[in-house]
């Protein structure tokens, strides 16, 4: 009987502990390991007023050199605001924004920590709301980092089936990540990275279940030579998910 | 004649020792007592300028750290914790800080003081400050870095 009981707080502890962990799986699967995120404290609640000097010091940080780690911190504090509605999400577009809007065609030429962006996607997922998809849909088209692309993928579906997405994503498979293209090898980088987010878009496609991904997802498998073996499976699954 | 001046000159030398100890012992005195006299802890004008002055001076590590007992005992007086905001913005945020310089490093010591007086505070205002100390982490000490972090968790919202 006593050991009952105290299998009781045991279990919640490890229950506790392993869905702590979970979650910070989640927010660091797209993150590089020296990321900064050790050194802030995580129960930080901040309220919107804090906005201005965020904004602040991240307009500083811009084109200054080593400045990614500082903007990683500013973009995780901006995510530690808890009121809501909040006006951190303008600020947190303006963030995953800045690199595609200054056009730049290389990963060389970033301003912003591909981190801190990473996090701004995340957070950004976490409003659910549907007025930032054409925001993620441009990441995946025009962005050159890999992680931003592939966060931006799977983040999607958190934002709602608006019916816009499943299209675009549709489109960027048949022809700038798609079964178009030529043989695949993987010792062309870019067509590797382009392939990891095929299959990021593939499992998205998946996720919604809509079944006008169809036609794309048997293109994908049936041309098994344009992609990696993980997105072919990555296709099979998703087919299997639409619901006719 | 020699056993007279002998005498004299042993005499002499105690005499001599006996009024060193006793200076030694005088002056140890005086010391104590100005580690030991208790400062005058009201958030008074004269004291707040004072422990200002001291503050945004270089080195006195000695006088910094017994001076801050004003701020520390009216750490939620609206003037303690606009001085520490200017302390902290002004001179305690170095860009070229170095650990290895005793100036800086003391001078670090006290920042990290003043941190912990504005957490207790939880002065809404004092968050610009503690942000620019836990962004720029290259400019402090770790442990100064730290309290900044804990003291922008205080801030009463």
């Amino acid at each position: 009987m006593k050991n009952r009981f105290l299998m009781i707080p045991a279990f919640l502890m490890i229950f506790g502990l392993s869905s702590q962990a979970m979650g910070q799986a989640e927010i660091g699967a797209f993150l590089s390991p020296d990321v900064p995120i050790g050194s802030i404290p995580k129960d930080l609640k901040l309220p919107d007023a804090i906005l201005p000097y965020l904004a602040s010091e991240f307009n500083n940080t811009l084109g200054k050199q080593g400045s990614f780690d500082m903007q990683f911190k500013i973009v995780f504090l901006a995510t530690r605001i808890t009121n809501i509605p909040s006006a951190k999400y303008d600020f947190l577009q303006n963030v995953v924004e800045t690199d595609i809007k200054g056009g730049n065609t290389s990963s060389k030429l970033l301003i912003v920590s591909p981190d801190a962006r990473v996090i701004a996607i995340e957070d950004i997922g976490l409003s659910s709301n549907s007025l930032y998809i054409p925001v993620l849909l441009d990441v995946v088209e025009r962005d050159n980092v890999l992680q931003t692309r592939i966060a931006a993928a799977k983040i999607l579906p958190s934002l709602g089936n608006s019916g816009m997405i499943v299209p675009k994503l549709v489109d960027l498979l048949k022809n700038q990540y798609g079964s178009g293209r030529g043989k695949f090898s993987e010792a062309d980088e870019k067509r590797y990275n382009d392939d990891r987010v095929a299959q990021a878009l593939i499992e998205t496609l998946g996720d919604l279940g809509d079944p006008r991904a169809f036609s794309v997802l048997l293109r994908t498998v049936m041309s098994p030579e344009t992609h990696r073996d993980e997105t072919i499976k990555a296709a099979w699954d998703s087919m299997k998910k639409l619901k006719w | 004649m020699v056993k007279d001046m002998k005498i004299t000159l042993i005499f002499l030398l105690s005499v001599l020792f006996c009024s060193a100890l006793y200076c030694q012992e005088s002056l140890k005195d005086a010391n104590s007592n100005i580690i030991n006299t208790p400062v005058d802890l009201s958030a008074s004008s004269e004291n707040l300028k004072l422990a200002y002055a001291t503050l945004a001076s270089v080195g006195n590590y000695g006088e910094k750290k017994k001076i801050l007992k004003i701020f520390n005992n009216n750490y939620a007086d609206e003037n303690v914790i606009d001085m520490t905001i200017d302390l902290l913005d002004h001179y305690y945020n170095k860009d070229n800080f170095l650990e290895n310089d005793q100036d800086m490093y003391y001078d670090d010591v006290i920042a990290a003081e003043l941190i912990k007086i504005l957490g207790r505070s939880g002065a809404k205002k004092g968050f610009p400050p503690l942000l620019k100390i836990a962004l720029n982490s290259s400019n402090h000490r770790e442990d100064t870095v730290k309290e900044a972090w804990q003291a922008i968790e205080k801030i009463k919202w």
